[in-house]
């Protein structure tokens, strides 16, 4: 969180709504512990990751459904997931990313 | 009322320890609460039972420093809970506002350190030389030392290369809990520090832990910048309990 808190300050001082991506669960090599954050706002900025840099763009897209409607939703990335494999999780590791459109 | 995440951010600002609670699925998702390991909190998460739990588990998660996800069951079924444990940052405390200490706090911040830089001269410990760090503190090290309380969090580096600076300044850290203690000396002048401490009744086991000549030489870098760097793998590796031999 203290990596990306001064870009979430910054972004609310700008007016922009902001979805925060937190690190629920990993397995296997996951690069980034749990805990770690993304902060992704309105206005396309990014702060932070949730992986090595395999599946922060799926995590930017799916940060777009939840500023459209403002529902939280917990995805999970791993290499039996079609999606992660498009993104290229090479990696090895499974992920469970846990999405918020913060207050 | 005050923004919850504003209320988090005022705490991690001020390193304490807190937690926030996060329920990550069922009818209550994205519900919150923050909690303290005082008994304080702040929030909630729409069920009695359900906080009452929570606050008995977060008393184990805040003991070991865990950030964990945890099932629940509860009358309406089994919900994923989020416990987020923020410990209080690392401090990295230089001694010394040396052209090393430039580089090394520079690297504690990237690494996720509060970093603070004390030197009884003025001259050397501006914000100018040190715009990034925490914290500048112009004072006698010994006393500066005493004032900040090393403790199990605390990473100390000695680097003033001055036996008048340097034999009152190891003397506090080396006999607190500090997690870490270096000072950057050849083995000569280590030896007149040694020397001076035993004199002041330190013991042997304590003088033991004291990481001298400072840095993992192995890494072969060289130069402030590169002492820097292994002062730094150093720090990690006592951080990590990983031996280097």
């Amino acid at each position: 969180m203290r990596d990306v808190m001064e870009n979430i300050s910054n972004w609310r001082e700008e007016g922009k709504q902001i979805v925060l991506a937190t690190v629920v669960k990993a397995y296997g090599s996951a690069l980034r512990p749990i805990g770690s954050k993304m902060a992704i706002s309105s206005a396309g900025d990014i702060s932070g990751s949730v992986s090595g840099g395999c599946v922060e763009s799926a995590v930017y897209e799916e940060a777009q459904s939840v500023l459209a409607n403002s529902e939280p939703r917990l995805v999970e990335y791993g290499i039996a997931d079609e999606t992660a494999w498009s993104v290229g999780l090479t990696c090895g590791g499974t992920i469970e990313v846990f999405l918020e459109l913060l207050d | 009322m005050k923004n919850m995440y504003e209320i988090l951010i005022n705490a991690l600002q001020a390193d304490e320890l807190i937690a926030q609670v996060t329920i990550l699925n069922g009818s209550n998702v994205g519900e919150k609460l923050l909690l303290w390991p005082d008994g304080r909190k702040y929030g909630g998460l729409g069920s009695e039972k359900l906080e009452k739990q929570i606050i008995e588990k977060a008393k184990e998660l805040f003991q070991r420093q865990e950030t964990r996800k945890l099932e629940f069951e509860l009358d309406e079924g089994r919900i994923s809970i989020f416990i987020q444990v923020y410990p209080p940052s690392p401090r990295m405390i230089v001694v010394g506002a040396v052209h090393i200490a430039v580089p090394l706090t520079e690297l504690g911040k990237t690494m996720g350190f509060r970093t603070i830089v004390v030197d009884a001269r003025s001259a050397f410990a501006t914000r100018e030389r040190f715009p990034h760090v925490d914290e500048i503190i112009v004072k006698w090290p010994s006393e500066a030392l005493e004032a900040l309380h090393p403790d199990e969090g605390t990473y100390v580096a000695i680097l003033s290369h001055d036996a008048k600076f340097d034999i009152p300044a190891l003397q506090v850290p080396v006999q607190s809990k500090a997690k870490y203690v270096g000072v950057l000396a050849s083995k000569h002048t280590y030896s007149i520090l040694h020397e001076a401490l035993r004199e002041n009744g330190v013991s042997e086991a304590l003088l033991g832990k004291v990481h001298t000549p400072i840095g993992i030489k192995k890494l072969g870098s060289r130069g402030p910048e590169g002492i820097a760097f292994s002062v730094m793998a150093e720090m990690i590796a006592e951080m990590r309990g990983v031996e280097i031999t």
